[in-house]
């Protein structure tokens, strides 16, 4: 019996100090969702850049249309695009676009972006955009680690589960690639690897 | 006094490590306060659940919004019963993560000495209050008002944390004080002056759960929006608060494990004649102190 109290209070003890920890660091917290879709660009010289497709949740979309389809028709139109773009993406400047790169190791800091567009389809959003990172190829092979993820975990990001990378214009190289988790990078406090696009590409001999 | 010392440190990096993410705003919608600090290189286990609760999350948002819109379209009452159960789910996962009062409500219960139902009451009452909070605001807010909800959001969620912390301060404040003074009597072998009376409940939980709970919940702010886009005012009010019942479950669960935890430690500590006691003033005090901690810190980070 005094085995079995002691037992109980050895778990009970464990459990208080399992739920001090997880009521600081659980952060199961996002408010938005989006799955995101990117396309690594080429030129002739090497890689030019990445755009990104991504698609909100319903219920951000909806937040963002009522505040900012103006004229209510659920479509975007340019002006209404331009106030999305300075009120509803311009912030994120801040966070490198949820963008983070590495090349050969070393972080490229995304900052600036091309082309961008939003576009509100069957009451869903979603935000196009360039992302410019050349990266000259060479004869031997080049690493490119492209993250993404919001460092506040406002927002969870996702690959999409079909087609979520593509290659353009990549005829004039090797290139290998693959999606999996990064291994070599932790967020939110070190509890998670994010999912990255690993690209390897050199010149075809 | 080495458990202590160990209780003290453990909630020590509570406190460090609560502050940015429990401030997390929508990074789309407002300017950043600072710089994040985002990149570590250091490798570490990924943390599954962490990774499976988020996309169960996702998955319960997708469905929520599609039962919502099923319902618009066909009329039919068939899909509520089902959204009721998505959007209890949906809280329970929601209020897993920081920004929900829980940490504070942590060390307010352990700061007090209340029954279980007490308890629950408390950890109910903030979950409940910040779901209000966040339907309260879409109505005034939206319907009333007829402002944009994104810019306001933020603009509310900022006064509603400024006058939030401010009181949580005053009442960590008020806790440490009366504990501090209580801790101080029983180290000195002074006779407390409630004599170790187990009735001592917890002050005033209605108004304490308040103070946590005002600050208007962005998850019930979307799903109320959503409804509204479909004139569902009536749906989107009874999805807020299913939303606010699963998160007063998760809040209660961590509110009880934690009054466990607490009973526990002290019947360890009740071999020794007058340890349970210090103990348990020592862990009030502490408490107290940490409660003004987080309202002063989370109020510095607002303003």
């Amino acid at each position: 019996m005094c085995v079995i109290r002691v037992g109980k209070q050895v778990i009970y003890l464990i459990l208080f100090l399992n739920v001090l920890f997880m009521s600081s660091y659980v952060m199961a917290h996002p408010h938005v969702f989006i799955v995101q879709r990117l396309k690594i660009v080429f030129d002739d010289q090497g890689m030019a850049g990445f755009e990104v497709e991504w698609h909100f949740d319903e219920m951000f979309s909806n937040m963002i249309a009522m505040d900012f389809d103006q004229n209510k028709n659920s479509i975007l139109e340019p002006a209404e695009v331009l106030v999305v773009k300075e009120k509803a993406f311009s912030y994120i400047a801040e966070y490198d676009y949820f963008f983070f790169v590495k090349i050969n190791g070393q972080p490229f800091k995304v900052k600036w972006f091309k082309n961008f567009n939003a576009v509100l389809k069957n009451g869903k959003l979603s935000y196009h955009f360039f992302v410019p990172c050349h990266v000259k190829a060479n004869p031997s092979f080049k690493q490119v680690v492209i993250a993404t993820y919001d460092p506040t975990y406002y927002t969870a990001i996702f690959f999409a589960r079909k087609q979520p990378a593509r290659l353009e214009n990549g005829d004039g190289f090797v290139i290998e690639s693959t999606i999996k988790k990064d291994e070599n990078t932790s967020i939110y406090f070190g509890m998670i690897n994010p999912w990255a696009l690993f690209l390897k590409f050199k010149l075809k001999s | 006094m080495r458990i202590a010392f160990f209780l003290f440190f453990v909630w020590g990096v509570c406190v460090v490590i609560m502050v940015q993410p429990v401030l997390a705003q929508n990074p789309f919608t407002a300017k950043p306060k600072s710089k994040a600090h985002h990149m570590s290189t250091h490798t570490t286990a990924e943390n599954s659940f962490l990774t499976m609760v988020t996309r169960w999350q996702h998955g319960l948002n997708q469905k929520m919004a599609a039962l919502v819109r099923e319902a618009k379209e066909t009329h039919s009452l068939k899909p509520l019963a089902f959204l009721v159960l998505v959007a209890f789910a949906y809280g329970v996962l929601h209020a897993a993560g920081p920004g929900h009062g829980k940490a504070l409500a942590v060390s307010y219960i352990l700061s007090q000495r209340p029954k279980l139902f007490r308890g629950v009451f408390f950890g109910s009452c903030i979950a409940l209050f910040h779901g209000l909070s966040g339907i309260l605001f879409v109505l005034i807010i939206h319907m009333i008002l007829q402002k944009s909800i994104t810019g306001t959001l933020e603009d509310v969620t900022r006064t509603t944390k400024i006058i939030s912390f401010s009181l949580i301060a005053c009442l960590g404040l008020g806790i440490l004080i009366k504990s501090g003074y209580k801790f101080i009597k029983t180290v000195k072998g002074d006779q407390p002056d409630d004599n170790g009376n187990h009735n001592r409940h917890i002050y005033g939980p209605l108004l304490s759960a308040l103070f946590v709970g005002i600050i208007p919940c962005s998850g019930v702010v979307m799903v109320m929006l959503l409804a509204l886009s479909m004139k569902l005012v009536g749906l989107g009010i009874m999805l807020g608060i299913t939303i606010s019942m699963g998160m007063a479950l998760t809040i209660t669960c961590v509110v009880v494990m934690v009054m466990s935890g607490k009973a526990v430690s002290l019947v360890m500590a009740e071999k020794y004649s007058r340890l349970p006691l210090t103990f348990e003033n020592l862990i009030e005090t502490i408490s107290g102190l940490l409660i003004a901690s987080f309202g002063f810190l989370f109020l510095a980070a607002v303003i």
